[in-house]
């Protein structure tokens, strides 16, 4: 275990970056902008009380009264005091992890996770950016870099955030919960359901268009709706990128809405029903209607976890023909005791084989055991074991290792 | 077992749930306005802690337009649920540094999480895009009235004991601190 030692001196410092991390003194009226200022050095970041206080950049002037200082400036501009110009946050995620499995022809590897940059950058107090940028290697060991979200935000009030670009489509919980931080995951991977499209998944996990989203006043229920109108999945083949970036294939746009509760009295609590539909359409056959159907309720403590998904994925072709059903669950309970987390995931998907859209997935079924340990706040290694079982092949075991990790 | 009393929030001059956009919000409206009238001053009237060692009070600018929260409520701001006080006034969170004792009030008592829960709660609230930034820190009672008295919509969580004058202490659940039943110690 010496290098779980090495690591635990390793990543003792505490961290430089922090949510919170701005620290003010000033005994001048300074505005939103200063504070923001300040909360953007990097060394001010230490969480200790006895830190030695920073000081500020030269406030208003002293006899000025603060809030005409504050009008007087750019109400909640992020910027640099010296260029004006907005700044950017960074906060980085990775994983590298060993995986073995008993099936014929695999060979033991170590695995370099995705290395994912998350940027945001407050332009004012009702408008941001944020980006999701992530470079990570294929199964043909090549690297490449995905621009997996980017958002332009505004946000008008509790009621209303209106972003445009690249998404995570808001069906399930996963999806939206972690997109790609192996370190925010109880478990090592993504459960089949969720897998990312180039990694055989069968749900449009991103998109690009515009989406909505906003509280809905309804007292302790604590209710939100999404809406999203983008360009949805490509289809014609399937050898096409699966997320149509900058051409559709077609005038018609995918439409998600979602509504999702979380109750005041069950804090952690929180149940959503989704509802996908788009036109997909496969070269040389006739065009697909395709309705998703997701539900979810999730539990989510300090100590304890329960998730549960389940999805339906209709396809209709036009004119006739039989109208698929693939179907996707999966459920997951941890509790936490200490640094020790042991979890439980038991999932299932099942693609009917006639089924054009994906020809690869057929079922698969299985279930999950194991634990992580977090080694400090910010380091987590994990272990576990998948049992999966297939359609018409045998099923396999498989066994893998995983240092993840924010910074 | 004694039903727990409504907060009075609903019947405040003025108060978060007023500016909810719902049908039943314009009740609430016109009683607001009405008594904004009949006397004069209740809009921006300032409430003075009792000094309490020990108590926490919610500090917000005379010209925020809520005098008090309910618990729930509180709980909603400081887990950045709610980020607005009203259309166009956001709010912005100021919290004590770690190891201060407010600041450990409100993670224990609203909150419910250790330190590290509260700074990992934080980086999924931005990540998931449901905030923008977490909270501010600050390194005394005095910094941080002085930035709430600064900035607009600035609410900051501070010894009871130490509220300047012409800063508006929020009731929680109708009760300010020193009072019974308040729930920030």
């Amino acid at each position: 275990m010496d290098w779980v030692l090495l690591l635990l001196a390793l990543t003792d410092r505490p961290p430089i970056l922090q949510p919170d991390a701005a620290s003010l003194s000033t005994r001048h009226a300074v505005s939103r902008e200063q504070v923001d200022t300040v909360a953007r050095q990097p060394d001010l970041g230490i969480s200790h009380s006895d830190a030695a206080p920073p000081t500020l950049p030269t406030a208003a002037a002293p006899n000025q009264p603060a809030a005409a200082a504050v009008q007087q400036g750019m109400p909640g501009m992020d910027r640099d005091e010296s260029s004006g110009m907005p700044t950017m946050q960074f906060r980085g995620f990775s994983d590298v992890s060993y995986h073995v499995d008993d099936r014929a022809g695999t060979a033991n590897s170590f695995s370099l996770g995705q290395f994912n940059l998350f940027i945001t950058s407050k332009l004012s107090d009702k408008l941001s950016v944020l980006a999701e940028t992530v470079v990570e290697a294929d199964q043909q060991n090549s690297m490449g870099i995905d621009l997996e979200r980017l958002l332009f935000r505004w946000i008008s009030s509790d009621f209303l955030t209106v972003s445009v670009g690249r998404y995570h489509t808001s069906i399930g919980w996963y999806n939206t919960a972690y997109h790609h931080s192996a370190w925010m995951q109880t478990a090592i991977g993504r459960p089949f359901l969720c897998a990312f499209e180039d990694n055989g998944g069968i749900l449009p996990i991103h998109n690009v268009g515009i989406s909505a989203t906003g509280r809905i006043p309804a007292g302790d229920l604590g209710l939100r709706y999404i809406v999203e109108f983008g360009n949805g999945r490509a289809s014609r083949s399937p050898l096409s990128e699966a997320v149509q970036n900058v051409v559709d294939e077609n005038s018609g746009k995918a439409i998600n809405l979602a509504i999702l509760s979380r109750p005041a009295q069950l804090p952690g609590l929180e149940a959503g029903f989704s509802f996908y539909y788009d036109k997909l359409t496969p070269s040389e056959r006739p065009k697909v209607g395709e309705t998703i159907l997701a539900g979810h309720v999730v539990y989510q403590s300090s100590q304890f976890e329960w998730l549960n998904e389940l999805v339906v994925i209709r396809h209709a072709p036009e004119g006739g023909g039989s109208v698929l059903r693939s179907t996707g669950f999966y459920t997951q309970v941890s509790a936490k005791l200490g640094a020790w987390r042991p979890y439980v995931r038991y999932q299932s998907v099942s693609v009917p084989d006639a089924d054009p859209m994906f020809p690869d997935v057929g079922l698969q079924r299985g279930p999950s055991l194991g634990i992580r340990y977090d080694v400090t706040e910010w380091v987590a290694l994990k272990c576990q074991y998948d049992r999966t079982e297939r359609r018409r092949q045998s099923g396999y075991n498989g066994v893998a290792l995983q240092l993840s990790f924010t910074f | 077992m004694a039903r727990r009393r409504r907060p009075l929030l609903n019947r405040r001059p003025a108060s978060l749930r007023t500016w909810w956009p719902s049908a039943a919000g314009f009740v609430p409206i016109a009683a607001s306005a009405l008594l904004i009238v009949v006397f004069g001053a209740a809009g921006t009237r300032v409430a003075r802690a009792q000094a309490v060692p020990g108590d926490v009070a919610i500090v917000v600018r005379p010209d925020v337009p809520v005098d008090g929260l309910t618990f729930q409520e509180v709980r909603e701001l400081l887990m950045g649920d709610r980020q607005f006080w009203k259309p166009g006034l956001r709010v912005s969170l100021l919290m004590r540094a770690p190891a201060t004792r407010e600041r450990d009030v409100i993670l224990k008592t609203v909150y419910r999480m250790t330190e590290s829960e509260f700074r990992r709660y934080w980086i999924e609230k931005v990540f998931r895009a449901e905030a923008q930034a977490g909270p501010k820190i600050v390194y005394s009672n005095e910094a941080a009235t002085e930035l709430v008295a600064s900035i607009p919509g600035a609410v900051a969580f501070v010894d009871a004991t130490q509220v300047p004058k012409g800063l508006k202490v929020l009731r929680i659940d109708g009760a300010l601190p020193g009072d019974k039943g308040y729930r920030l110690h």
